[in-house]
């Protein structure tokens, strides 16, 4: 039997922001997404009052001044942080890890079994605490969905005391708690499929677990007949060592202030493409298309409603930011009407294809141009050692004055001089 | 022996008056060109070879929304590691098996561990031991503390730092190290204190 533990912090990025800001201790705190739209991540004293996940802030903004929840602008480069020192940590307690997310790992235990894995994932927990501030929970399973489930069950069930292992309960116990769970909780389910299933009557991870997987394959996908035999024990998703290079990336944010003219949505989008081009070159891939859209608000009624996006196909894959903001450009132009309030707008670099596995013919010379490869490199390690945007496309503009807002961010405690916590 | 090549050698040179014929460098490449024999094969590709070749060296310009994508005559240049001592052509820099990494501050402070943090000295507590207000302190979370370390504490919702050291009752007491102020006091943990050690400070860099 195989055992895979999945490791993640307990409402990530509010515990990172209590790590260096006592004063947030058992305050009701929360985390705006990007523009300070919704809650992202909530404190426990948060989730209490009632406010869900991704509840967009303007509907609760009464409630929050009533009970005196401080809320932050997300701080992502204080996250990102924190995330590594985590997954470095983690490397120390088994050499297979997959990095799920931001706060998310799985470990694969298997080689470790002759150890008391209950003890071992305590030990996770009070190193990663003392090591780092912030609070874990450690669930362990035969599969990485089950890792998943135990991981829920670690972190809803007190009595568990922050580690539930599965594979150590005895099968009538594990199907009896498998049978007060949810079957919406189960990886991959999720709010789309949770309805369609328990309209078939199946309400709980029991039910799913022993459902026939051929009827639901048909019914479904084999996803979900892949999702239940690991249910069962059997390993089918097995664990990635190395996160598999993106197939597309997305760089979109909604405006601080609506715009109008047409040479913000530019700057705005030439920006966007820049921090994608970014990405693809760290990911060492080139794009094969461009996809940019623009959209008025959804939410305002009154105002007339406009929404459009369209593909452009490059006729060589690249990764020259330069090119692809013109193209992206050329796509906006066609977009573009006047006299609206946009409130948004994004790109997507997609048909990703490797660097490595590009295609060398005789009579191309665009791909292999190393001049413009070189001027990229270069601007990426300028980027990268004098700060964010200090060489950058001059129509990416200078004002900006529809970047989003991000009122009330914290410091980033590690990772700028200026911002280190001061202690007196 | 002849020799077929050898028979094309004897073929007498055409004396041609000089001047004559076509000027070096107006024919269909631009340059001058020379007559050389391929395996019949082969001709199509050689062809095709000139055509794209031709229609490089012409530099046509179709103005400028349009982008023509000209075949790869240049090679792309591949760049070669320049080693520090070519070994075989003479004598080997005898500094080769002694190449030390230059110190990192990093090593020496450790701040690039999971465990290290630093922090901005922003009062005068820890001045006898040379931790100035402005100083970067180094906190480590990973080291164990013992009596006589300073540390960074955390006591109800403010941070600070003083020296650890411990009552006879095996309370908690916070001791400073500035003689000069005595505004400064050392600090009794009592049980309705939320007191917590946040690390173990190792080190303090002062920048000029």
């Amino acid at each position: 039997m195989r055992h895979i533990a999945l490791i993640d912090v307990n409402n990530f990025y509010v515990s990172c922001e209590r790590v260096f800001n006592p004063k947030l201790i058992n305050r009701p705190v929360v985390v705006l997404s990007n523009n300070d739209g919704c809650a992202v991540a909530r404190s426990n004293e948060v989730k209490a009052l009632g406010i869900g996940m991704g509840a967009p802030w303007f509907k609760f903004k009464d409630l929050a001044k009533q009970h005196g929840i401080v809320a932050f602008s997300s701080n992502y480069a204080l996250y990102a942080d924190m995330s590594n020192r985590v997954m470095e940590i983690l490397r120390d307690f088994s050499p297979d890890q997959e990095i799920y997310s931001i706060d998310e790992s799985f470990l694969d235990l298997t080689g470790f079994a002759k150890r008391d894995l209950i003890q071992y994932g305590q030990d996770m927990r009070s190193r990663i605490l003392r090591w780092t501030g912030l609070p874990v929970c450690v669930g362990i399973g035969a599969t990485k969905t089950l890792a998943k489930l135990a991981n829920h069950c670690a972190k809803k069930r007190p009595v568990y005391e922050g580690v539930c292992n599965f594979n150590t309960m005895p099968q009538q116990e594990l199907n009896q708690l498998l049978g007060e769970i949810a079957v919406g909780e189960v990886w991959g389910i999720g709010r789309q499929l949770a309805p369609k299933l328990e309209a078939m009557g199946i309400q709980t991870v029991r039910d799913l677990k022993q459902a026939n997987h051929q009827h639901l394959r048909q019914q479904f996908s084999v996803v979900m007949q892949k999702t239940i035999r690991e249910l069962n024990g059997e390993v089918c998703i097995e664990m990635e060592e190395l996160a598999p290079a993106k197939k597309q990336i997305v760089s979109s944010r909604s405006f601080g202030h609506q715009v109008t003219d047409y040479q913000s949505l530019a700057e705005s989008i030439t920006l966007y493409i820049s921090r994608a081009a970014e990405k693809l070159r760290k990911q060492q891939s080139y794009a094969g298309s461009v996809y940019v859209y623009i959209r008025t608000s959804p939410f305002k009624e009154k105002e007339p409603f406009y929404s459009n996006g369209m593909t452009i196909p490059l006729p060589t894959a690249t990764d020259d930011t330069r090119l692809l903001v013109n193209v992206a450009l050329w796509g906006l132009k066609q977009l573009f009407k006047p006299h609206y309030n946009y409130a948004k707008a994004g790109v997507m670099l997609s048909e990703l294809v490797p660097v490595q596995g590009i295609q060398t013919d005789l009579f191309s010379s665009v791909q292999v141009n190393p001049k413009s490869s070189k001027l990229m490199t270069t601007l990426d390690q300028i980027n990268q050692k004098m700060g964010k945007e200090s060489i950058k496309l001059a129509s990416e503009g200078f004002k900006r004055p529809w970047k989003m807002k991000q009122e009330n961010k914290s410091p980033c405690y590690t990772t700028k001089w200026e911002d280190l916590v001061v202690v007196g | 022996m002849d020799t077929p090549n050898s028979k094309v050698s004897k073929i007498a040179p055409r004396k041609n008056k000089p001047g004559a014929g076509r000027k070096v460098g107006t024919g269909k490449f631009g340059e001058p060109t020379s007559v050389i024999r391929i395996p019949t094969s082969l001709e199509s590709n050689v062809k095709d070879f000139l055509t794209a070749y031709q229609q490089k060296t012409k530099q046509t310009s179709y103005g400028e929304d349009i982008e023509i994508i000209l075949p790869a005559i240049d090679p792309p240049k591949v760049f070669l590691n320049l080693y520090s001592s070519q070994v075989p052509a003479g004598f080997p820099s005898p500094a080769d098996d002694h190449v030390e990494k230059r110190l990192d501050l990093n090593e020496f402070f450790q701040t690039d561990k999971p465990y290290v943090f630093l922090a901005r000295v922003g009062g005068n507590s820890l001045l006898d031991l040379g931790i100035i207000k402005g100083d970067i302190a180094i906190v480590d979370r990973s080291l164990p503390v013992r009596v006589g370390q300073p540390v960074m504490v955390r006591i109800n919702e403010e941070f600070t730092m003083k020296i650890f050291s411990v009552t006879k009752q095996n309370k908690p007491l916070l001791l400073k190290a500035n003689e000069g102020d005595p505004t400064i006091e050392n600090i009794l943990i009592t049980d309705d204190m939320d007191f917590e050690i946040w690390g173990v400070i190792t080190g303090a860099v002062h920048k000029f």
